[in-house]
């Protein structure tokens, strides 16, 4: 369930929340290119619980502001209180905003329009680290 | 309402605190006479409105302008003082104070009415400011998010394309957008809207450009803080990025580590930015250079702000130098 690693593989499965459909397929593609499994996408904060009460999730990608409001933040104490690492992946530039994600303690906060680069490597880094955790 | 007044004589102390509290019967009054009074009522908590004289025993009131100033830089400052010139005035009013009231016994009334609108002009002024901040925050959003998808429908319209070449095209034009991106979030970074750091921005480029290299290739950066114009800003930070492409394509040819440098500096009124790579036949091929749109787009917009571009092929990779007039 929540929380608990896929094990023997360096195969991540990561949860993808972000309001603007075609940035949510954007991300969702760029992570199964680099070998990762998406469990869900999800454009709302109680999509995105219920995809975090269900299924079993290594990582959390998040917008900050969905739908207008900064649900992101909401999310990311939700997936900390289920030991589930998260980024954030925000076109806030806010520094209070911003503070308040760092204070939530990811994986990296990326600024959109985001390098593709830089979340492979985000990506590559953690699987690297979960592999040989497990 | 908290206000305070700082004046040596007490009768014009209780006379300018009479006339003030008319305005604003529910204010808290505080008195300084000395620096340890001032000081107390600064760490218990600073006044939002200010009336201080200009001439007091103890320091002047430009001295205590800067110390409430300090404490809270919204305090609203009046100062009302016997010592009335206008090179005072002039002085008070270019050092910050929101008005000035010339001491005497029938302006007392004046104080009092000064003060009120000095308040109200402030908080409008505050007001004002706080929904422009609002409004630049939300278009900075938008305008991210905007840039996103735009290279979200990219990367779809990539995906459909049949050709190495074409996609590749494709993948060139997401990372001139990511670059203006870049500048633009310096530009918001820099409160100024009109300049940017442009040091910053080449290597924050930079960086997030090697990420493509898989950490083989080492840069160098030696980047004079050089504030830029928004006019100069934008021509040359994508001659930079066009430049930086063309090198790390070529660079860290078969996996071998490459390096990658960068130089910025300002000698006289000319602008240098010096890039090198010396991975092998690093730089464009020099028979493509001349007709590839990277080329035409360096050209073109080096005659933009008046610079001039040189390119140096050697044996270990390729030197490539932008100078502009400042």
């Amino acid at each position: 369930m929540a929380g608990e690693r896929s094990s023997m593989s360096e195969k991540l499965r990561v949860l993808v929340v972000d309001d603007e459909a075609l940035v949510a397929d954007f991300i969702a593609d760029l992570v199964e290119e680099a070998g990762h499994e998406v469990i869900g996408i999800a454009a709302t904060r109680e999509k995105a619980l219920e995809y975090l009460e269900r299924s079993a999730i290594d990582l959390a990608i998040l917008d900050i502001r969905l739908k207008g409001r900064l649900n992101g933040i909401d999310l990311a104490q939700a997936t900390r209180a289920r030991e589930i690492p998260h980024m954030f992946i925000t076109g806030s530039g806010d520094p209070s905003t911003r503070e308040a994600a760092e204070a939530t303690g990811p994986l990296a906060i990326l600024q959109k329009p985001f390098s593709q680069e830089r979340l492979v490597s985000v990506l590559s880094q953690m699987a690297q680290r979960d592999h040989s955790l497990n | 309402m908290r206000i305070l007044f700082v004046d040596d004589d007490p009768d014009t102390r209780a006379l300018a605190i009479r006339a003030v509290t008319h305005e604003f019967p529910n204010a808290t009054i505080r008195e300084a006479m000395d620096l340890t009074s001032l000081d107390e009522v600064l760490q218990e908590r600073p006044p939002e409105i200010l009336v201080t004289d200009f001439d007091l025993r103890w320091t002047d009131g430009i001295k205590i302008f800067d110390r409430v100033k300090a404490a809270n830089p919204l305090c609203c400052t009046v100062m009302f003082t016997g010592t009335g010139n206008e090179e005072l005035a002039v002085r008070a009013l270019k050092h910050g104070f929101d008005d000035y009231v010339v001491k005497g016994s029938k302006q007392l009334r004046r104080l009092a009415i000064t003060v009120r609108s000095a308040y109200e002009r402030n908080n409008r002024l505050r007001e004002l400011g706080e929904s422009r901040d609002l409004v630049l925050k939300e278009l900075y959003h938008r305008l991210h998010n905007n840039l996103q998808l735009v290279i979200s429908l990219l990367r779809m319209t990539e995906k459909t394309l049949g050709h190495e070449s074409d996609r590749q095209q494709i993948a060139d034009l997401g990372r001139r957008i990511q670059a203006l991106s870049a500048l633009q979030e310096e530009f918001y970074r820099s409160e100024d809207f009109r300049r940017v750091n442009f040091s910053s921005f080449l290597e924050r480029l930079a960086r997030n450009l090697l990420e493509t290299s898989g950490g083989r290739i080492e840069l160098t950066a030696e980047l004079n803080l050089v504030e830029l114009p928004v006019d100069l800003a934008v021509p040359l930070g994508l001659i930079a990025n066009e430049i930086l492409n063309a090198t790390l394509k070529h660079a860290s040819p078969d996996d071998r580590p490459g390096h990658l440098s960068m130089r910025l500096e300002q000698i006289a009124e000319t602008l240098i930015l010096r890039i090198s790579g010396d991975g092998a036949g690093s730089g464009e091929d020099p028979d493509t250079a001349k007709t590839g749109l990277g080329m035409r787009l360096i050209q073109r917009l080096a005659t933009q702000i008046e610079g001039e571009v040189s390119l140096e092929h050697h044996a270990a990779g390729a030197a490539w130098q932008v100078s502009v007039p400042l």
